[in-house]
């Protein structure tokens, strides 16, 4: 190919080139618009995460969490309150607290995985920024049918 | 043309348009020698949460699936590497493959598990992302370049205070509520407060106007990140960036004195501010200072002896050997065995350069090894970070009732304890509940 050939082959996979880093610059941006305006988007606005609202109202909330407990064989049950920190690290109570469904998620199942265990409640009271009390929440999930009683 | 390949034309444009290098650089050299401390200093002491209790919940299902239960071993392991590979980054020895293996594994130690939650962490990824594509890596790239790996992390940042000042918008943040609520924990706005009084701003209204003023604060930023990525020769540009420079600087050392503290979110944001929007002579005088020492340490146009090089080399390859035997913490060794890949690499990398200067190149990789371990040694020894580690690690598993490990711990803690600040009692505490845990157990 004469001199001419090479320079236009050159300036074809320049062209191409920057096509593709256009291409990629313009996804790399978009996303970055698109997962912090999901959260906006979303009905569940608990998960605060990847959408930069850092010290939010709802970061801003404070929470008392109560876990309760069932377990034994169907007619010999007993529920018991249970210290979170007892069993898993204090980090994951504002986790919680925050109402992250995933965390409450895997840790109902984690519980469950225990024997003997039926159900596990998540109690939360909250203040907001101000220090009004919201309506407090509960959620419970029930792990398996519970035993018969021998 | 069409109007769509005007519109392609001028994004290229945006995008291609040559640029002076001193920022690119400096942004890489400042974040990654600040990343590498970051590593050391702040997260290697919050090791211990990981995998306690055998729980764990990953930021990605996908992730989840895949990973073992996180340990502080590994998060330590990593914490130490990304450092390593981060103060190698600061010097100019990386490279583009060494910042791709520091950008996925910096993100896996904290996609690992949601206990780290900080939203700068995910920011960090999405920078060390854009520095892999910015012409920052190489140092000898020339003097202008045409860096959009650059222009695009300015746009992050950019989107960053945008929402941030969108998240702002609610009516609470707005009223002021969240300012007065951080206010009620330690007068943090106290200062604050008195400036609005000089001005004639009564508390009831200062809060609110505050509320406002932050948000109007992200958008001035937001603004002079645009103009320094894309329109740098706008009319006008030089007041926008100082004006957000100084918007910045305000909003940020704000936040710090007022605690609103996400780990070091504020520092970072300052140095990137302090390199991307004040005047070019500013990045410059630094590069000035660091000709100044490179020509004094070279010594001139002659290549080193041989002999010079083999001592570098071996002082690479015994230094982090050195500093793993006597870190004391989780994770040392494997940070100490992971050299034995890298620094080959290092210097393989180094030898490959144009051959009157590869003997520099090696000396100067080699140095680079030698120097992030001694900074690390003196990291991790002259602060509170085993201390801290130890302590965090004593009373998680205290109150999870592993009272053996508790008591190792805080026995730990006590060794690297700042005066006045011992775990004595912690530790007669755990024996105490130790010999009743034994006494239950007869």
């Amino acid at each position: 190919m004469d001199e001419d050939g090479a320079g236009q082959q050159r300036d074809g996979s320049r062209g191409r080139g920057r096509t593709l880093i256009l291409v990629f610059i313009t996804a790399f941006i978009g996303i970055q618009f698109l997962i912090p305006a999901a959260y906006y988007a979303r009905d569940n606005q608990a998960d605060e995460r990847f959408s930069w609202r850092m010290f939010s109202m709802r970061r801003a909330e404070r929470c008392q969490l109560s876990v309760r407990e069932q377990s034994g064989p169907v007619g010999a049950q007993r529920t018991r309150k249970i210290q979170l920190s007892s069993l898993i690290h204090e980090g994951w109570k504002s986790a919680m607290a925050r109402r992250r469904s995933e965390v409450i998620r895997a840790f109902f199942l984690w519980r469950c995985q225990e024997a003997q265990i039926s159900q596990v409640t998540l109690t939360r009271s909250c203040r907001d920024a101000t220090g009004r009390p919201l309506e407090p929440d509960r959620l419970v999930h029930v792990c398996s049918p519970p035993q018969e009683a021998l | 043309m069409t109007a769509l390949a005007r519109l392609w034309r001028g994004w290229e444009e945006l995008w291609f348009q040559p640029m002076d290098a001193t920022r690119p650089r400096w942004m890489a050299r400042l974040l990654l020698g600040m990343l590498a401390l970051d590593c050391w200093l702040v997260m290697v002491p919050h090791a211990a949460r990981y995998g306690a209790g055998g729980f764990n919940v990953a930021h990605f299902h996908w992730l989840q699936a895949l990973q073992p239960l996180p340990t502080a071993d590994l998060y330590v392991g990593l914490m130490l590497v990304c450092g390593s590979l981060s103060l190698l980054g600061a010097f100019g020895t990386l490279g583009r493959l060494g910042l791709g293996a520091l950008t996925v594994l910096y993100t896996w130690a904290w996609a690992m598990s949601q206990l780290d939650s900080y939203q700068h962490h995910y920011f960090l990824t999405l920078t060390l992302c854009c520095l892999f594509f910015s012409c920052s890596v190489r140092v000898d790239e020339g003097d202008r370049v045409r860096d959009w790996g650059y222009r695009m992390m300015l746009v992050t940042v950019a989107i960053v205070y945008g929402f941030t000042g969108l998240s702002k918008t609610e009516e609470g943040w707005r009223q002021g509520e969240v300012l007065q609520r951080i206010h009620a924990s330690g007068d943090a706005l106290a200062p604050g407060l008195w400036l609005g009084e000089l001005v004639g701003l009564d508390e009831a209204l200062f809060w609110p106007v505050a509320g406002h003023l932050v948000v109007v604060s992200q958008v001035v930023i937001l603004l002079a990140y645009l103009v320094a990525g894309l329109a740098p020769r706008f009319r006008g540009a030089g007041l926008i960036r100082w004006v957000g420079w100084f918007v910045a600087m305000a909003f940020h050392l704000g936040a710090e004195w007022a605690s609103l503290r996400v780990g070091w979110f504020s520092w970072y944001m300052i140095v990137i501010a302090t390199v991307a929007l004040p005047p070019l002579a500013w990045s410059r005088s630094l590069d000035n200072a660091l000709s100044w020492f490179g020509e004094r340490l070279t010594g001139g146009e002659d290549p080193p002896a041989r002999s010079l090089v083999v001592l570098a080399v071996a002082s690479a390859a015994l230094a982090p050997l050195l500093v793993m035997q006597g870190l004391d913490v989780p994770g040392a060794m494997g940070w100490g065995l992971t050299w034995i890949l890298i620094l080959p690499w290092l210097v393989t990398r180094a030898r490959g350069r144009r051959p009157e200067s590869s003997r520099w190149h090696v000396i100067g990789s080699a140095l680079a090894v030698s120097i992030s371990a001694a900074v690390l040694w003196v990291g991790i020894s002259s602060t509170s970070v085993r201390y801290d580690y130890y302590r965090f690690l004593g009373g998680d598993t205290f109150r999870r009732g592993e009272l053996s490990r508790s008591h190792q711990a805080y026995g730990k803690a006590n060794t690297y304890a700042p005066d006045g600040q011992s775990r004595w009692k912690k530790v007669l505490r755990v024996r105490k509940a130790l010999k009743r845990a034994s006494h239950e157990g007869k």
